[in-house]
Parts: structure tokens; C-alpha cells; sequence
């Protein structure tokens, strides 16, 4: 500690007292001395007292008459310390207060309060004190920090560790009420336990004003009588709670502030006093090096059941998308959907009766968990509302209805639904805001299917009106249905891979197998997007005729 | 992605840059909300620096649209680069909102219509 106190007693009296912060202080009895006596024996510039780092030294600044300190005369100089008496001249100087504070008191206790929240030790020493109850109390103390020490060894969760300290805060330091304010990822402060007796008064309120001089400036607070303490003249929340008198420290280590403890008691109750302030500060210090491990090793955990959840989530939606194809004389079929996170919003689907083939291909927006959520709700309506209606801009209007009620967020899926006739080859489509298919026949001919801009993408309006588009399969033609996660795939330079990359794959590999055709596509986008990450759900639906 | 912002005769001007897809559209979303919030009930939106915009982006301003319909206020885009524009269609999305070729013809819609 570098507060240095000194008794400064000339031979004539009368003795003054004088506190040194830092610096150097000079004495003599000459005016430019920064600390002027009365004494003729005194040179005009006499001594100085300097801190160095946090040593006080007093220093001989070659006074006539010497300068002693404990009677021995020093050369030059040396430190001085609690209890040491200095000489100069005829004058005494008596230096008390350099003593070295507990570890915990130095950081944060009543040294470096305020002075409105610091109280003398006189006011605040309990009759029990006086009756000489001290020594028991404080081998209490000292066994209640040992025992918490103890308590908080094996491991323990976060709420368990909040609870103990509270629990030996009531038994050691019985106050009325107690609470414990946790920082936030925000920086907010939140509490995160809380205690009281049954027959406490009034409600536990902790003012912004207590939670920035404790937790923001990292102080402990003593407040004896709150309404006499300026610092909380003008915080009614406390006042008005009939609450008197307050304990606060901050729950610190060295990385910084992770919350705070409080602990009130009415003052006709209990009065705390600075050993009391000492006693929660070494707690609170005591929780503070737990406490960040723990929530370090909580919030892993916490991760690992996200991680495992989403995993789950992974194969649910996975197993949500048809993998056996209709194995039907007039279909070949195949599809792959990667997303590019855990789950995704693509989605793709069929349905097949003896003489129709429904399906689908969708992109909910965006992507992770509320994407896949929209798809899910897409498919589902998909599946109960196809060939219930008898055209698929019926189909496409009643799913669009559906998604558009109470669509506060503006989710919305983009999808191509489509009907073929599996004896002609009679090809019925509504394309909601999706990209068009894209049709190659056996002799060797690539086009796009957008004879229609079918309407709106699902979920915005909801009566919006769909209009369908129409084609005719030949024996032998290939339909590719496919997401904005191939087209718009990305290559390390920026560039898109864009339609005329897909038509050209598609081209060259429309005489393959429906499942080759799918494979070489993704090939394709994989290749063309080598070690840039995967922006966005990509789905390929490839679909050959071979008629009746 | 960067966001300007500037008032033009009373008329609020959002200018984003750069691409607008999952990761940057949240905090388009929250200045253009901080906007509307604070009283901004005419609005430009110019799409002149945007490279890029994905289907979440798109999202963005299907919320704008619905909430200036709620509060009565006014909305135009503008300054639609072709790649961006062909998102917008694609979607179906044109016919919701009122789109200009320039922040300067957008702005004009706010005088004419006054």
C-alpha cells in the first residue's frame, strides 16, 4: 500500500496530521517546503519523502542538523515504514499506515472506496465486537472462506456454484437478502441467484448506480446507512425498499469482471461492518476463479448437445428425401441434395399413383434451421395436397395459402411442382419463383422449360394466382430440376457456375443413366468450386421418359 | 458489405454495397429497421452498389414492404443491376414493390405523389 500517514509533531506544538498519496513531499522551515514547521533547528530545506515503486523513502537533503530515523542518523537515504519515527531537528514525525494489506483488501476493499461509501471503523463496530466476541468470529471467517474453498473443489454446475456462495454468505455474514449478478455475452448484468430470509422486508432491488460502481469499476462497497450515502441520494429504488445497509463486491479474476454479489440487511437488523466487506471480498474472489471455468465448460457442453441435436436434425430431414426412385417402366429418376449447413431449406419429393407422377423441387430462404423448418412444412403440404386437387395450379395455390397465413417473418420457398402422365408424357408444371427446369432430348438438344413464369414464390401473398406452364415428353427425354445452389456456386476467382456451365454438363452427360447424370452435375459444381466453402443447399432431380 | 445512408428532401436514402446474403443481410435489416423506427416513413432503397443478393436478402425487404403497407409509409427501389434485378423477378417478386431505374426517378415519386 502506498498511503502513508505521518504525525508531524514540532517542539511547540501543536501536532498535525498528514496523509501522502504519492510523489515526494519536502520539509523545512523555509517557504518552499512542502510541509513548513516551526523549528529552529530545522534547515530551510531539510528532508524529502519520495515513493519509489511502492516504497517510501525519507531522504537527507544535507540538513545541519541531520535527519534520524529510530535515533540513527541516515546518509543519504532509506525506506521507512509503519511505526518508524523520523527526526528532524527538534521535530518528530511519526509514520504509520505502510503496512502491507492482505492481497484481496489491496485490489478491492475499503482502500479504494470512495469516501461517501467508506465508513470509520468506529461507526461501524458491532456491540458484539465490543463484548469481545471478535476472536471466535473470526475463526469462523476463516473457516467459512476454507470451507468454501473446499466445497467448490470437485466439479460443480453454475447454479450449484452461485448457490454455495450464497448459502455461506447467509451463514457467515447473515443478511437478509443476497443476489448474484452474472455479465451477459452483451455486457448487460442479469441476476442469476438470489436468496432471502422469509420474513425479509421489502423487494431485492439492485440499483444500476451499485452494479457500475461494483462491477464496472471493479470496487467493493460498504454502504453503512443509504440514506445518508450520497452516492445512492438519488436512488429511490433502494431507498424505497427500507434497505439500510448494503455489501457489494465484484466477482473478478484476472481476465476481468464476471459479476457481482450483493447482500442487504436492514440496519436495525444488521449493520455490516469492513471486516464483513473483507470477508465477502474474499468469497466472491474465491467463486471468481471457479466461476469462469465452470461456465467455460458449460457452455462446451451446452455446445456439444447443439452439435449433437442439429446432427439428429441431419438425419431426420435427411430421411425426408425419398431415396428409392419409382422403379416403373416408364420412369428413371435420381436426385442429390447437399446442404451446405447441418440442415437446409432445399427439399425434393415425389408421389407416384398407377398412372401419374407428381413431384417437386424447392429452396426455402436462407439457410440452418428456420430454412429447414420451411421445408419441412413444404413438403408435408406437398404430400397431403397433391392429387387431392385436379390441376397443379390448384396444388400450388392451396400449398401457397397455407405458407402465406401468419408469415410475419416473410419465409418464403420457391418450387417447381409438376404432374407428368405417365402414358403421354403430358408434362404439367407451375414454377413459383424457382428457376426453370431444363429439358434435354435424344437428339442431343438442350432447352428451358419457361413457357410461363408461374407466379409468385410461396408464402408472400396469399391469393396469389399461379398459372402453369406446359410440355409434351418425348421417349427418351431427360427433365433436370435443380436449386440456386448450382447455378450460383462459386469458384475461387468469384465467378458464378451459372446456366451455361449446368446446360453444358447436362448436354454432355443427358444419354447416362439419371443417376450418372445427377453424379457428373455435382462432380461438376464441386470441381468448379474447389476449397471455396458451400454458400448455399444444393439439389439436382434428374427424370428420363421411356413411355409406355 | 457497406451501408450509406443520407436524407434527400425529407426522404430517406439506404445505399447498400457489396453482396447481400445470409451473413450481411442482418445487419442491413437492423439499420434499415433503425430507420423506419426513428420516423422514416419515405424510403429509397438503392441497389446501384449491390453485386450480389441471395433468397435471405431478398427477405429483408419483404419485411420492409409489409411493414411501410402497416405504417402507410412509401418505398421504392432503385438502381437495379441486371443480376440483381433477375433475382428479384425470379422470385416473383417485382409486382410487390415499386421500382425505378435511379435514385433520381425514385425520388421523383416521392414529389409527384405528394
Amino acid at each position: 500500500m502506498s498511503v502513508i500517514h505521518l504525525r508531524i509533531e514540532p517542539p511547540g506544538g501543536p501536532a498535525s496530521d498528514r496523509e501522502c498519496v504519492d510523489g515526494a513531499v519536502t520539509f523545512g522551515r523555509g517557504t518552499g517546503a512542502d510541509v513548513i514547521v516551526s523549528d529552529d533547528s530545522m534547515s530551510r530545506s531539510h528532508a524529502r519523502l519520495v515513493l519509489e515503486g511502492h516504497i517510501w523513502f525519507i531522504e537527507d537533503l544535507g540538513a545541519r542538523n541531520g535527519t534520524f530515523v529510530n535515533d540513527e542518523r541516515i546518509q543519504g537515504r532509506r525506506p521507512v515504514a509503519h511505526g518508524d519515527v523520523v527526526k528532524m531537528g527538534a521535530t518528530v514525525v511519526r509514520v504509520s499506515g505502510d503496512e502491507p494489506a492482505p492481497p484481496e483488501s489491496s485490489a478491492l476493499g475499503v482502500g479504494d472506496l470512495g469516501s461517501s461509501i467508506f465508513r470509520p471503523i468506529s461507526d461501524i463496530v458491532s456491540e458484539s465486537d465490543l463484548r469481545g466476541g471478535a476472536p471466535s468470529r473470526v475463526a469462523a471467517r476463516l473457516k467459512a472462506i476454507n470451507d468454501f474453498h473446499r466445497a467448490m473443489a470437485g466439479p460443480i454446475a453454475l447454479d450449484a456454484l452461485l448457490e454455495l456462495l450464497l448459502e455461506r454468505l447467509f451463514a457467515a455474514l447473515q443478511p437478509e437478502e443476497g443476489v448474484i449478478l452474472l455479465r451477459q455475452p452483451d455486457g448487460s448484468m442479469t441476476t442469476a441467484a438470489s436468496r432471502r430470509l422469509p420474513n425479509a422486508s421489502g423487494e431485492l432491488l439492485v440499483s444500476r448506480r451499485l452494479v457500475m460502481e461494483v462491477a464496472d469499476k471493479g470496487t467493493a462497497a460498504l454502504v453503512s446507512d443509504i440514506a445518508v450515502d450520497e452516492r445512492f441520494s438519488g436512488a429511490q429504488s433502494i431507498i424505497g425498499s427500507g434497505i439500510r445497509s448494503i455489501l457489494a463486491a465484484p466477482i473478478s479474476d484476472a481476465q476481468g469482471c464476471v459479476g457481482m454479489v450483493a447482500i442487504y440487511s436492514r440496519a436495525h437488523v444488521r449493520r455490516f461492518g469492513e471486516e464483513d466487506l473483507e470477508l465477502l471480498v474474499s468469497l466472491a474472489s474465491a467463486a471468481a476463479l471457479r466461476l469462469r471455468n465452470v461456465a467455460l465448460s458449460e457452455e462446451a457442453a451446452a455446445r456439444r448437445v447443439q452439435d449433437h441435436e442439429l446432427a439428429l436434425a441431419h438425419d431426420i430431414q435427411m430421411a425426408m428425401l425419398p431415396r428409392e426412385f419409382a422403379r416403373r417402366p416408364e420412369l428413371e429418376m435420381a436426385a442429390a441434395l447437399i446442404p451446405a449447413r447441418a440442415v437446409g431449406g432445399d427439399l425434393y419429393d415425389f408421389l407416384a399413383t398407377e398412372d401419374t407422377l407428381w413431384f417437386i423441387v424447392a429452396d426455402a430462404a436462407g439457410k440452418g434451421v428456420s430454412a429447414a423448418l420451411f421445408m419441412a412444412v413444404t413438403r408435408t403440404l406437398f404430400r397431403a395436397i397433391a392429387h387431392s386437387e385436379p390441376t397443379v395450379a390448384a396444388v400450388v395455390s392451396r400449398m401457397n395459402a397455407e405458407l402465406a397465413r401468419d408469415n410475419e417473418q416473410q419465409f418464403f420457398v420457391t418450387a417447381l411442382v409438376a404432374r407428368l402422365d405417365l402414358a403421354s408424357g403430358a408434362l404439367t408444371y407451375v414454377n413459383a419463383g424457382h428457376l426453370p427446369p431444363v429439358r434435354a432430348s435424344l437428339n442431343g438438344t438442350v432447352n428451358i422449360l419457361d413457357a410461363a413464369q408461374g407466379g409468385i414464390a410461396l408464402g408472400i401473398l396469399e391469393d396469389a394466382v399461379y398459372a402453369e406452364g406446359s410440355a409434351t415428353l418425348a421417349r427418351g427425354d431427360v427433365l433436370l430440376l435443380f436449386t440456386d445452389g448450382v447455378t450460383e456456386a462459386i469458384d475461387g476467382s468469384g465467378q458464378l457456375f451459372s446456366d451455361a456451365r449446368l446446360h453444358e454438363r447436362f448436354a454432355a452427360n443427358a444419354t447416362r443413366p439419371a443417376a450418372e447424370i445427377v453424379e457428373r452435375v455435382v462432380e461438376a459444381v464441386n470441381r468448379f468450386a474447389a476449397g471455396v466453402p458451400q454458400e448455399d443447399d444444393i439439389t439436382v432431380l434428374a427424370l428420363r421418359y421411356r413411355g409406355r | 458489405m457497406n451501408i450509406q445512408q443520407s436524407t434527400r428532401d425529407g426522404v430517406t436514402v439506404v445505399a447498400p454495397s457489396g453482396r447481400i446474403d445470409t451473413t450481411t443481410s442482418g445487419a442491413l435489416d437492423e439499420d434499415i429497421r433503425r430507420a423506419v423506427d426513428g420516423g422514416a416513413r419515405d424510403l429509397v432503397i438503392d441497389f446501384a452498389s449491390v453485386e450480389y443478393i441471395s433468397s435471405a436478402g431478398l427477405r429483408v425487404f419483404l419485411v420492409l414492404a409489409k411493414r411501410m403497407r402497416d405504417l402507410q409509409g412509401r418505398l421504392v427501389l432503385c438502381g437495379m443491376p441486371e443480376p440483381v434485378r433477375q433475382v428479384f423477378h425470379l422470385a416473383g417478386f417485382m409486382p410487390l414493390f415499386r421500382v425505378e431505374p435511379s435514385q433520381a426517378a425514385a425520388l421523383t415519386r416521392f414529389v409527384s405523389t405528394a
